[in-house]
This record gives structure tokens, C-alpha cells and sequence, in this order.
């Protein structure tokens, strides 16, 4: 009998080694450890062995069901890998199919702009203010040291609104009505739809500025170019050339215009038909309030000192995506949209 | 302002190149906008004798002509001008040249001779529009000299643009006096000899000013016996670098002198003159003048007028008049140089649309010091050019004389304005520099500019003018010493920037319309919450879009048709914009509104399927909205929007707090057909200011259920037009604190149900907050329900 036990073990272990899938483990449990199985069998007999032998012979057969079971697990787990590994091998999705999408609509690349403006504004301390879009002349010129029939004004073509209103050439008559409600020291922005008389490819009769003003006391030209540099270069990259020419606004003085080097040839000028072979860009109009500005908000000139800027956001996005007429931004094509 | 290098080197040496030259001007605050080169065209035109001619053998109107250029053996070209004689000097178009718009010359056979190259007209060197025969050049040019560097052709002009501010640099001097001062060349101030005969001046004429307001300073002089003629060359070049058309000899050496020294000049015809008296005055009484374009204008009485006697002969500064102009035959001059009062000059000049060189000058103020020098100026090249004879004396009439105010400089103040450190003697050289007279006055420096500056009226002017001159990379470049304050925004754009994002999530496109609108679409899409009428401008860009929006609609309708057209297939749109009214009171008003649109065919994310839109995808993408913003409570939705243009039956009124905050629906057919918009849609807009004013309670953590739910389905049977939304209120409402969730997950219409009712099935959650609800209770309380709901609603409940 013993002799039969460790046959019945070497058999055991010989069918299990050539076992590789998890049914054929199981076959061989079966065939040895099952209801008919020959171990199973071999257990049952131990009725006949006489109770000297059966100590002894109940080890052996225990330890020949131990050896057998813990085989058989050891190539179920053997089995089951090669499965796993063998199902790795046969399974393969296509990565190149389209993703399944849900529909994203897309922000308007003047708000993107605007956004991005205001944010790094906002981020160097200035508040957000807001005024009308219908204004009168005198926030929209007067105060802002156009007088009346004067060629400065020339540079606005205006539209007119029924009861001696105008539709705001720039956003600049926020500067007027900030400071008519507010004290200094104050660092404000204003946002919005400006209009004037004027409709070509790159005049567009309803367009938008970003307005930027500063008074306080000791407030210098110096200081504008320091703002306005470190504003430029958080928009436009920190190592852009940036260089300041002067200009003539009714509403600044000294005033300037903020060039920065080109961003189509790298502002080697040339050839170049974005900067038309200058090398520079203009983005900006500024400089520090004029005197008589401040008399019209009745602020004493000797005792505060500020400066201002003003920003088309049309032009920046034209630049900035290259986009060739402004009208593109109003015609809400949306196969124009869903680039931006 | 065109500006001639070769006519600015006449007034300054500057030993700077083109491009060194340009980058000066432009941080200088004289922006230079092009550079044209010019006479680059024409290459291989010599100077060149005809040293005989005989005629051609073939050919009664063709001429042999001999040709030497100073060097080899004579050449024989074949020419058909009627003016090739021998002895004159021609312009030689040689072999293989090059003529304007790209014309090669070379050998050619005419008629049976050899004709080497051509002899040249003004017309074929783009001199003058049209000629007659060959150009002859003066018999003093060099044989064999390029033809384009001898008559000066080669130029580069600069196209500078000049702000309102300088009207002193719209002219060579003024420019060249720019140059000087920037670049540290010397300047030659041109000086004027003129010879005078005959009768003096004072005999011819006189002149009174009325109005020295308007017209501070007038002189005049004559000049007799002109021989009205074509201007020569160089005259012509002149005036053609600058843009300007050649006229005569006379008209033209006003306009020479114009663009040499900014200063308008008008000659009349002395003859012509009703009275020797020129009176300078407002119009008054005084109706029309032909001016000298032909057309009869109608006057306002403060038009400037030139007049003799009762007769007006030009308006000041603008235009001269028909009756008095210089024509062909005229022989003896009156000549004008004045100041006019820039404002005066101006308004006139816009009312009758008549912008000219001249008043474009006046309106930014000509240096009143320079009128006489300008009127010696042309009087002397019309000596020169015409015959004439200037009459001794000048009539220079001055009541505007006023003394120089000196403007106080504080060198402090300078540097307290710039940020920078400029001392004293830098400021006082560089107030030199630009012509200003210097005197110490305390601390201070008194500072008289020169005539020619008239913006310079105020210190800060001052301290523009040293900024500019030394340069703004001079400044330093600093921070703002203050205190650190943290920048904010208006509540309506954080609004903003959060619902975009939610839209853009739910598929919507941005747009941006513009505000204008027609009377037609304003009267279709009247707008939300607005008293009063629409907003009219006076001059429209277009005479159809001559109002202002009163709903952001008009903007989403007009992108939703733009890409209709396009053959998109779906539109999803929303824009964030103002509206505008006129109260009223008659004051305007505006507000912020969103609006948006779902068109055409749905892609449903990930299928690929498409459908219309319905009504509960827009109502869906809004609630999401107002659940962002902790305010779905707050809003209803009541069948029917304000406007007859939306459809009755499927449009709503969305209410927040019970008032109006916007509307949600489908267009009325009629609509649809006046708008051009149709197919399945769903339009929006909402009161964003009411939205952004509303405010909301800060959202606090609800602790998590600890106890299971329980879910029951309600089913219920109600009449065709019963609002589903009143049972989930009721519901909510009904016990609070067991009723956890409850809503609609189904709605039936047909058989069995009664023909004219619907079944309505909905889910309600029971959940303790103590304890796990027993069967039992959840029982007893569907059935409390049921009962509450049939006595409320008197449903009918489906088992």
C-alpha cells in the first residue's frame, strides 16, 4: 500500500506538470482527489488496514493528500499566469480610433484676449472699473482736454447719438468718472466696446479697449515705463524688446507710444510685412495725465501726478493670431470661432 | 507729410543714412510710416546733344537725328518729335535702358534705319502726365550725365506722420528745423532777396482787418506784369515728391512756398479786384461766394471772409473765390499771407467738407512771426519765374500783436514729473536748442519759445519737449513706490468668466456682435426688462442700422442665420453684450445681458447621432447655470414670454424671486419668416445685471446620510396641461424632513391612459436622518402621499 501511495503521488505530480490550463489541473483533481479519484479510493481502504498500521499508514496518506493538493494549487496558479499572460498577448484595442468627445464650445478670441489683459493687470494690483457706452461730450472729450473744434479731435471720428449724446470713442471717459467719484492713490482699469465712424479691414465701427490709469502722489514717467514694461513682458514674453516713442494724445503729456519687438521676424525688421520691415510693433498709447485733466476733476496738479494707457484688443488678437480682417471677429463664422 | 530728403538737405546737413535718419525722427515723435525711393525706375538715360539732323528717307514725320554723349563716335536715332532740331540737348534713352513702369529701350529698325535707343519725352520719364515732343534740357547739362541724377530724380521721400499737435512740421523748414535739433546738425535758415519796382504797393491797395480775433495778422504784396505760364521742372518735381498737382507757374509757387514753410499763400488777380480795399471780416449778412471750384456756397455769418468792398472774394484760410482766381491771362498779383484763427478755419472748412493743404495748416496754426518772410518768399520766385515785377513795400497788417509770454520751467519739477535726473544746464541748452529764449527768474527758468512753436503754452509742454529731446530710453525705467493693494473686478465679469466656462462645457460657442441694429429686428426682439424706446444714432455707418440693440438676441439670431448660410449643420452660440434704451426721461441707459441659441441638429457627445434640439436641452443647460450659481430655488419657469415674437405655447418666462430675469423659447412662425431664421431652434436671454445683483448665501457642507435611502415610484394620472414641476414642489414641500429627492422620470400620453390626460410617473427618496427607514413606515407614508396628493391636485393614481 505504501508502495501504491507514492505511485499514485509520482503519477499525480507527472499529470500535473503536463497540466498548462486550468481545466486540465482541475481534470487531475479529480482523477485523484475526486469522489472516484484514486487517492480518494486509496483513503477509503483504510477501513482494512489494521489498527497497528493505521498510525502510520494515516501520516503517509495524509502527507501523500497534502503533497498532491499543494501541487495541484501550485499549477492551478501556474496555469491561471499562463492564461493571464496568454489573454494579454491576444488582446489589442486600436489606439488610432477617434476618441469619443464630448462637445466643447469655444470663448470668443477678443474675450480670451481681454481675459488675459485684465488678468495680468488684476495680478499687478489695478481694479476693474466700468462706465457707459453712451456718453456725453463732456466725459468723452472735454474733460479729457479735446476742446471743441480742434483738429485732436480728428483723430476720433465720432458717432453720434440722438440728444447730444456719442456713442465713446474710447474708454478713456472712465479715467473722468473715476476720478470725479474717487480719491487718489488709486491703480484702475476699464474694459469695453468702444465705437467710431469707420469701417475698413482694419477698422471695425465697434471695436475694443483696455484702459489703465495710475494717480497718486510722486507718481513719474519713469514709473509708467516701469509698469508698462513689466506688463508687456508678462503678455508678450519676458525678453521682448520693449521701447517707448513719443506721441501726442489731447489727454496725456508727456505721451507716448509702447513699441515691442516684432513677433513675426524676431524684430530683424527686413522683409517683414507684420512690422512692414521695422522691426517693431505698437500696442500701446500712453503717458501721464495732463494737468488740465485733473483741473477738470478738480485735482491739484502740483500735489498729484498719474499715468494712463490704452490698449486695442482687436489689434492684439490681429497680431497675436495673425487674423487678417476685423470684421472676422464679428462675423461669428463658427468655423472661425472653433480655432480660438 | 511727404517729405523730400534731397529738398531737406537745402535747409540741413545731416550725415545720417536713410534708415539712422528715419529711427531719429521716429523716437523723436515724428513717426516715419514709409520710405519711397524714387528715380529708381529710370536707369541708362543720358544727357546728350543732337549734333544734326536730316530727315527720314521713308518717313515726312520721322527725323534722323545724330546724338553725341561726349564720348565715342555719334549715334543715330530715329525720333518723330516735332521739336528734334540740332543744337538741343536731349534726354538719351541708350541701349538696354530702363524707363518707368518697367520699359526697356534697345536698338531698334524704324522704317528701314537703325535707330540706336530713343530720345526721351516728360511723359516717358514720368514727369508729367502727357507731353509734346522731346524734353530739352538746358544746354549748361554735362553730355553724357545720367539723366535722373542730373535733373535730381533720384530722391527718397519719407512719409511722416505728423500729430495734431505739430503743425509746425508740416513743412521742409519746419522738418529740417526737427532734424537740427535732434540730430545736432546746423540749420540754414534760408534768406530772401528780393528786387521791387515800379509803384509802390501802397498805391495798388489796402487792407483793414474787422475781425483780429480771427485774423491776427495779414500781409500782402503786389506783383505786375506776370506772364501766366507752365512751371519748369524742378517746380514741378517739387510738387509731385510732395503729391500735389502743377497748376501754373503762379499757383504753384504758392503751394512751393506752403510746403517749404508751412505757410498758406493765395494770389488773386489784382484786375479782378471789385475795390483796391481788402477787408477781412465775418460773413454777417453776407449769403454765398462761388469759390474757385465752381460751386456757389451758401455762408454762415461767423464765416471769415476776404472781401473788396461789399463783395466776399475768398473764404479765409479755406478757399479762394472763382471771380478773383489767377487765369491764363492774368498779368498783376495780389498776394496774401495771414494768420487765421485755427477754430474758425476749421469749422468752416468741415461744414462745407472743403479740407484743403491750406486749411489742414490754419487749423493747426501757422507761425505768425513767418508771414511776411513766407509772402517775400513767393515774391521773389514769381520775379524769377513769371516776369513780374514785385511793387515796392509790403503791407503787413498786425492788430493780433501780442508780447511773448515767458512759461516758468522748474528744473525740479522736470525731473519730478520724468523720474529721472536732468540737471539745470542740460534743461536750459536743450530750451535753447529748440529756438526758446532763456532767462533765470529765481529758481526758475522764464522760457519764451520760439513763434513757429504755438503748442508750447505750459511748463508741462516744456518738460514734454526736454523728455523728448533727450530721449525716452533716457528715463529710467522704475516701480511705483506705494503700498501693495490687491487689484478686483466688478461681480458681473466674475459672473461672466464663470458662466462661460459652464457654456463652453456644455458646447456653445462664444460670439460678439456689434451693437447696431435696424428698427425691424429691434421691434421683433424688443428685450427684457427695459422702459422706453429704442436708442437712435444720427450719422450710422449704414442708414438701415441706425439704432442700438435693445436685445443681445438680434446678435445671436444674426450668427445663428450668418452660419446657417454656411451650411452648418449645428449652431450653438451664447454672447455676453450690452443692450441699450432711451428712458423715458429721454436720458439713454444700458445693461448687460447673455443670450444664446441651440439651431439646427444636436451632435449628442460620443454617439454620432444627431436630433433637434428640445426644449429641456436649453432649460437643462440654464438650470445648470443657476445650480452653479446656488440659485435653482430661487427660479420658475411659467409657460409664455413677454414678447408676441416667441412662440405662445413654447417659450417661457424665467422668474427669479417672482421678477422676470429672462426668456427661454422658440421663435413665433410670423418671426421666423420676418427674422429669415427657421428650423428647430431654442433661444435664450438673460438679465445679467439682475442675475449679478442677486446675492447669494455663502454654500455650507451638508453632512453625509449615514442610514440608506429608500426609493418608491410614484405614478399618477392628470389633465393634459398639468405643470409636472407643481407636484415635485408640492412634494419637497410636504415633508422635509423624511422626503429626501423626488422627481419626474416619466411622462405617457395614449392608450389607456384617457384621451386629454397624461400619466406622469415620478421617484420620491425617503431617507431618516436618525435611523434606516422600515418598510412598514415607507408604506404608510406613500400612501399619506398618495392621499395629500389627491386631495391637493385631485390626480388619479396608476398601480
Amino acid at each position: 500500500m505504501k508502495q501504491e501511495l507514492e505511485e499514485i503521488r509520482a503519477a499525480a505530480i507527472a499529470a500535473l506538470a503536463s497540466a498548462a490550463t486550468e481545466d486540465a489541473v482541475e481534470d487531475v483533481r479529480v482523477n485523484y482527489l475526486g469522489r472516484k479519484g484514486r487517492l480518494t479510493g486509496v483513503l477509503r481502504g483504510m477501513r482494512d488496514v489494521s489498527p497497528d498500521e493505521r498510525p502510520l499508514m494515516g501520516a503517509l496518506v495524509n502527507r501523500i493528500k497534502d503533497e498532491v493538493e499543494s501541487a495541484i494549487a501550485e499549477a492551478l496558479t501556474k496555469a491561471r499566469a499562463i492564461e493571464r499572460s496568454r489573454r494579454v498577448e491576444s488582446e489589442r484595442i486600436d489606439v488610432s480610433v477617434p476618441g469619443r468627445r464630448a462637445i466643447l464650445g469655444h470663448a470668443h478670441p477678443l474675450t480670451q484676449v481681454t481675459r488675459e489683459l485684465v488678468d495680468v493687470f488684476v495680478g499687478l494690483g489695478f481694479s476693474v472699473a466700468e462706465g457707459p457706452e453712451i456718453e456725453d461730450d463732456y466725459h468723452n472729450f472735454e474733460a479729457l482736454n479735446f476742446p471743441h473744434d480742434h483738429p485732436a479731435r480728428d483723430m476720433q471720428d465720432t458717432l453720434f447719438v440722438e440728444g447730444g449724446w456719442v456713442m465713446r470713442t474710447h474708454t478713456s471717459p472712465v479715467q473722468i468718472r473715476v476720478m470725479e467719484s474717487e480719491q487718489p492713490p488709486f491703480m484702475v482699469i476699464a474694459t469695453g466696446a468702444t465705437y467710431r465712424h469707420d469701417s475698413d479691414a482694419t477698422h471695425s465701427p465697434m471695436f475694443h479697449q483696455i484702459e489703465g490709469f495710475m494717480v497718486d502722489r510722486g507718481v513719474t514717467f519713469a514709473d509708467l515705463k516701469g509698469v508698462l514694461t513689466r506688463a508687456v513682458r508678462e503678455l508678450f514674453g519676458a525678453d521682448r524688446a520693449v521701447r517707448l516713442r513719443p506721441s501726442f494724445f489731447p489727454f496725456t503729456e508727456p505721451s507716448a507710444e509702447l513699441d515691442i519687438g516684432c513677433f513675426g521676424c524676431g524684430g530683424r525688421g527686413g522683409a517683414c510685412r507684420l512690422c512692414k520691415g521695422t522691426g517693431w510693433i505698437e500696442v500701446l498709447g500712453s503717458g501721464m495725465i495732463d494737468p488740465n485733466v485733473f483741473r477738470a476733476v478738480g485735482y491739484d496738479p502740483e500735489e498729484y501726478s498719474g499715468f494712463a494707457f490704452g490698449i486695442g484688443i482687436e489689434r492684439i488678437a490681429m497680431l497675436k493670431y495673425q487674423i487678417d480682417d476685423i470684421r472676422r471677429f464679428f462675423a461669428n463664422d463658427l468655423r472661425f470661432l472653433k480655432q480660438f | 507729410m511727404k517729405l523730400s530728403l534731397r529738398w531737406l538737405r537745402e535747409f540741413v546737413d545731416t550725415p545720417l543714412d536713410t534708415a539712422a535718419l528715419c529711427e531719429r525722427l521716429t523716437m523723436g515723435g515724428l513717426e516715419v510710416d514709409g520710405v519711397e525711393e524714387r528715380g529708381d525706375e529710370i536707369r541708362g538715360v543720358v544727357v546728350a546733344r543732337i549734333a544734326a539732323t536730316r530727315p527720314h528717307p521713308e518717313a515726312d514725320r520721322l527725323t534722323l537725328c545724330e546724338v553725341e554723349t561726349g564720348g565715342s563716335a555719334p549715334l543715330l536715332v530715329v525720333c518723330g518729335a516735332a521739336n528734334a532740331r540740332s543744337g538741343i540737348y536731349v534726354a538719351f534713352a541708350v541701349d538696354g535702358a530702363e524707363l518707368p513702369g518697367g520699359r526697356r529701350i534697345g536698338n531698334a529698325e524704324i522704317r528701314g534705319v537703325a535707330s540706336s535707343g530713343m530720345l526721351c519725352s516728360e511723359a516717358e520719364l514720368d514727369l508729367a502726365d502727357d507731353s509734346e515732343g522731346i524734353l530739352e534740357l538746358g544746354s549748361d547739362a554735362p553730355l553724357g550725365r545720367d539723366v535722373a541724377e542730373h535733373l535730381g530724380l533720384r530722391d527718397t521721400v519719407l512719409e511722416i506722420s505728423i500729430t495734431p499737435n505739430r503743425g509746425d512740421c508740416l513743412s521742409v523748414l519746419g522738418l529740417a528745423r526737427e532734424v537740427s535739433l535732434l540730430t545736432g546738425a546746423k540749420l540754414r535758415e534760408p534768406s530772401v532777396r528780393i528786387r521791387e519796382s515800379g509803384a509802390p504797393c501802397s498805391d495798388e491797395v489796402s487792407v483793414r482787418i474787422d475781425d483780429a480775433a480771427g485774423c491776427r495778422r495779414y500781409a500782402a504784396r503786389v506783383v505786375r506784369g506776370v506772364r501766366i505760364a507752365p512751371s519748369p521742372l524742378w517746380l514741378r518735381l517739387r510738387l509731385q515728391a510732395a503729391g500735389l498737382r502743377s497748376i501754373n507757374n503762379v499757383v504753384d509757387v504758392t503751394n512751393l512756398v506752403m510746403l517749404e514753410r508751412g505757410q498758406p499763400l493765395h494770389a488773386f488777380d489784382l484786375q479782378r479786384l471789385a475795390r483796391r480795399e481788402i477787408v477781412v471780416r465775418r460773413a454777417g449778412d453776407t449769403s454765398a461766394l462761388q469759390t474757385l471750384d465752381g460751386v456757389v456756397r451758401a455762408l454762415q455769418s461767423d464765416d471769415l471772409l476776404i472781401t473788396t468792398g461789399a463783395e466776399p472774394i475768398a473764404l479765409a484760410g479755406v478757399m479762394g473765390g472763382a471771380d478773383t482766381e489767377v487765369v491764363d491771362d492774368t498779368t498783376d498779383l495780389l498776394l496774401e499771407s495771414a494768420w487765421f484763427d485755427p477754430s474758425s478755419v476749421r469749422r468752416t472748412a468741415r461744414r462745407l467738407d472743403l479740407g484743403s493743404e491750406a486749411s489742414y495748416r490754419f487749423e493747426r496754426s501757422v507761425d505768425i512771426d513767418g508771414v511776411p518772410a513766407a509772402l517775400d518768399r513767393a515774391a521773389a520766385l514769381i520775379e524769377e519765374l513769371t516776369g513780374g515785377r514785385v511793387a515796392p513795400g509790403i503791407i503787413d497788417e498786425y492788430p493780433g500783436c501780442r508780447p511773448a509770454q515767458p512759461i516758468e520751467l522748474r528744473p525740479q519739477r522736470v525731473n519730478a514729473i520724468l523720474g529721472c535726473e536732468i540737471d539745470r544746464q542740460e534743461v536750459e541748452r536743450t530750451m535753447k536748442a529748440l529756438g526758446a529764449t532763456v532767462v533765470e527768474a529765481g529758481g526758475a527758468l522764464a522760457v519764451t519759445p520760439p513763434s513757429f512753436r504755438t503748442d508750447l503754452e505750459r511748463e508741462i509742454d516744456l518738460i514734454e519737449e526736454i523728455a523728448r529731446v533727450v530721449g525716452y530710453d533716457r528715463i529710467p525705467t522704475t516701480l511705483p513706490k506705494r503700498p501693495l493693494t490687491s487689484g478686483g473686478m466688478p461681480i458681473r465679469m466674475r459672473l461672466e468668466r464663470e458662466l462661460r466656462g459652464l457654456l463652453c462645457s456644455a458646447g456653445l460657442c462664444e460670439l460678439v456682435g456689434l451693437a447696431f441694429a435696424t428698427t425691424a429686428a429691434n421691434q421683433q426682439l424688443p428685450g427684457i426688462n427695459l422702459g422706453g424706446s429704442a436708442v437712435q444714432l444720427l450719422n450710422p455707418l449704414s442708414r438701415d442700422e441706425a439704432e442700438l440693440r435693445t436685445s443681445l438676441l438680434q446678435s445671436v439670431v444674426a450668427m445663428w442665420r450668418h452660419n446657417r448660410n454656411q451650411n452648418a449643420t449645428a449652431i450653438a452660440g451664447f454672447s455676453f453684450g450690452k443692450v441699450y434704451w432711451r428712458q423715458d426721461d429721454g436720458l439713454p441707459a444700458e445693461g448687460w445681458r447673455l443670450a444664446g441659441v441651440l439651431a439646427g441638429e444636436m451632435p449628442l457627445a460620443g454617439l454620432g447621432a444627431r436630433r433637434p434640439p428640445e426644449f429641456v436641452d436649453v432649460k437643462g443647460m440654464l438650470e445648470n447655470l443657476f445650480a452653479h450659481l446656488d440659485l435653482e430655488a430661487a427660479v420658475s419657469w411659467q409657460l409664455g414670454a413677454p414678447w408676441p415674437t416667441l412662440h405662445p405655447g413654447k417659450s417661457a418666462s424665467i422668474l427669479l424671486d417672482d421678477q422676470l430675469l429672462g426668456v427661454a423659447g422658440a421663435l413665433h412662425p410670423d418671426a421666423e419668416l420676418a427674422l429669415d431664421a427657421d428650423g428647430p431652434h431654442w433661444l435664450f436671454e438673460i438679465d445679467l445685471d439682475r442675475l449679478a445683483s442677486r446675492s447669494v448665501t455663502p454654500r455650507l457642507f451638508r453632512g453625509l446620510p449615514r442610514f440608506p435611502a429608500v426609493v418608491r415610484d410614484l405614478a399618477i394620472v392628470v389633465g393634459g396641461d398639468f405643470r409636472s414641476a407643481d407636484i415635485v414642489r408640492f412634494v419637497r414641500e410636504w415633508n422635509r424632513e423624511l422626503v429626501e429627492d423626488v422627481c419626474l422620470f416619466d411622462e405617457y400620453v395614449g392608450s389607456p391612459i384617457a384621451p386629454g390626460k397624461k400619466s406622469l410617473a415620478y421617484s420620491v427618496a425617503y431617507r431618516a436622518s436618525d435611523r434606516t427607514l422600515t418598510d412598514e413606515e415607507v408604506n404608510a407614508l406613500q400612501e399619506q402621499l398618495a392621499a395629500a396628493l389627491e386631495k391637493k391636485f385631485k390626480v388619479e393614481h396608476r398601480q
